[in-house]
């Protein structure tokens, strides 16, 4: 992939994670495109990195023998494989298959570790939004899957963050009562 | 039982120092309740964050089929109420006893204070935070896969290799 993907995307990197520490994690990624069908983890296969979407979608699916029960598209700024990396199962928890052409940004778990040390701010920063994806995907999950008139087993809602609400963190005593009060 | 001793046992506390694990206990309050208690009411805005200490809770939902289901018994050990208080939204499920329970909250306050992620504390408490997530959603992934397995059998179908 060329790496003007991922130069296109350092606005929202920068935003989310701030100008001085986005080159740390650059520093750690690799990128890869992925054409339409292709299949970037396997559901129980095993994972041992993160995978950022720059471009294009993954549809993710939790398969059982040859079936699967869709959970929907993530989009750019969203990542697979921190599942694995926060539960401790070094398995994938779902199948991501490109939905179009896509790029994605690799970073092992073992980089992202060592990141950590590097650059701690980066890594908290991520994880608020790795909390933000789980909270969207637990949601999703809590219902029951639906048949599509396909046939297909699919479950409802939107499992894509957008990248601007991944950058959002509780700040002050506004953001505070906001939260308190229930208000958006 | 000491509370702090408690925690540092917890996955995703390893990262927490001998301090945080100090100002995460003392921000905590222990009570035993009784069988069917409600933590957490669905479609409500949940205030306090959680730990079982003992016993079990069940997490259940009510589905947009109208049924009520079980998503998840939790176990001694998880921490359960995140996504509304972090959120400031509704609870998307409700979570009650089953049985009596011990268990530990932490006031909305106090969770607002550790969730700052510009902070060292904050930073390896939100550690602690994905962490259950992560294992919440792994539960239901697998939760899912064993419905394809109710549903279609331990037999692969004929288009798996």
């Amino acid at each position: 992939m060329d790496e003007q993907t991922l130069f296109n995307h350092l606005p929202e990197l920068e935003g989310q994670l701030g100008v001085e520490h986005v080159k740390p994690l650059l520093e750690h990624f690799g990128l890869r495109t992925l054409q339409e069908g292709e299949v970037l983890v396997h559901d129980q296969g095993p994972i041992d990195a993160l995978y950022l979407v720059l471009s294009g979608s993954l549809r993710l699916s939790v398969e059982f023998g040859g079936h699967a029960i869709q959970l929907g598209e993530i989009g750019p700024g969203n990542w697979v494989g921190e599942l694995g990396y926060f539960s401790g199962v070094r398995l994938a928890s779902s199948t991501a298959t490109a939905c179009a052409e896509s790029a994605v940004a690799r970073i092992s778990y073992q980089d992202f570790d060592a990141l950590l040390n590097e650059d701690s701010v980066a890594v908290c920063r991520l994880t608020h939004g790795f909390i933000q994806m789980l909270m969207r995907r637990l949601a999703v999950t809590a219902n029951n899957p639906v048949i599509d008139p396909h046939g297909e087993m699919l479950l409802l809602g939107d499992l894509s963050v957008p990248w601007t609400e991944l950058a959002e963190s509780p700040h002050g005593v506004v953001d505070f009562l906001k939260t308190l009060l229930g208000v958006h | 039982m000491l509370l702090r001793n408690y925690l540092r046992g917890l996955p995703g506390f390893q990262f927490m120092s001998e301090a945080d694990v100090d100002h995460v206990a003392a921000a905590m309050r222990v009570d035993d309740y009784p069988d069917q208690h409600v933590f957490i009411y669905q479609e409500r805005l949940n205030k306090e964050l959680f730990l079982l200490l003992d016993g079990q809770v069940k997490v259940c939902h009510y589905g947009n089929t109208g049924r009520y289901y079980t998503l998840k018994t939790l176990q001694p050990g998880e921490v359960f109420g995140l996504p509304s208080l972090a959120q400031g939204k509704p609870a998307v499920t409700s979570c009650q006893a089953s049985g009596p329970v011990k268990v530990a909250s932490m006031p909305f306050s106090a969770f607002m204070l550790l969730y700052q992620p510009d902070s060292e504390i904050g930073c390896r408490f939100q550690y602690v935070i994905a962490s259950q997530l992560a294992r919440d959603l792994h539960d239901r992934h697998d939760a899912l896969r064993n419905l394809l397995m109710q549903i279609y059998g331990s037999k692969p179908s004929e288009a798996a290799p």
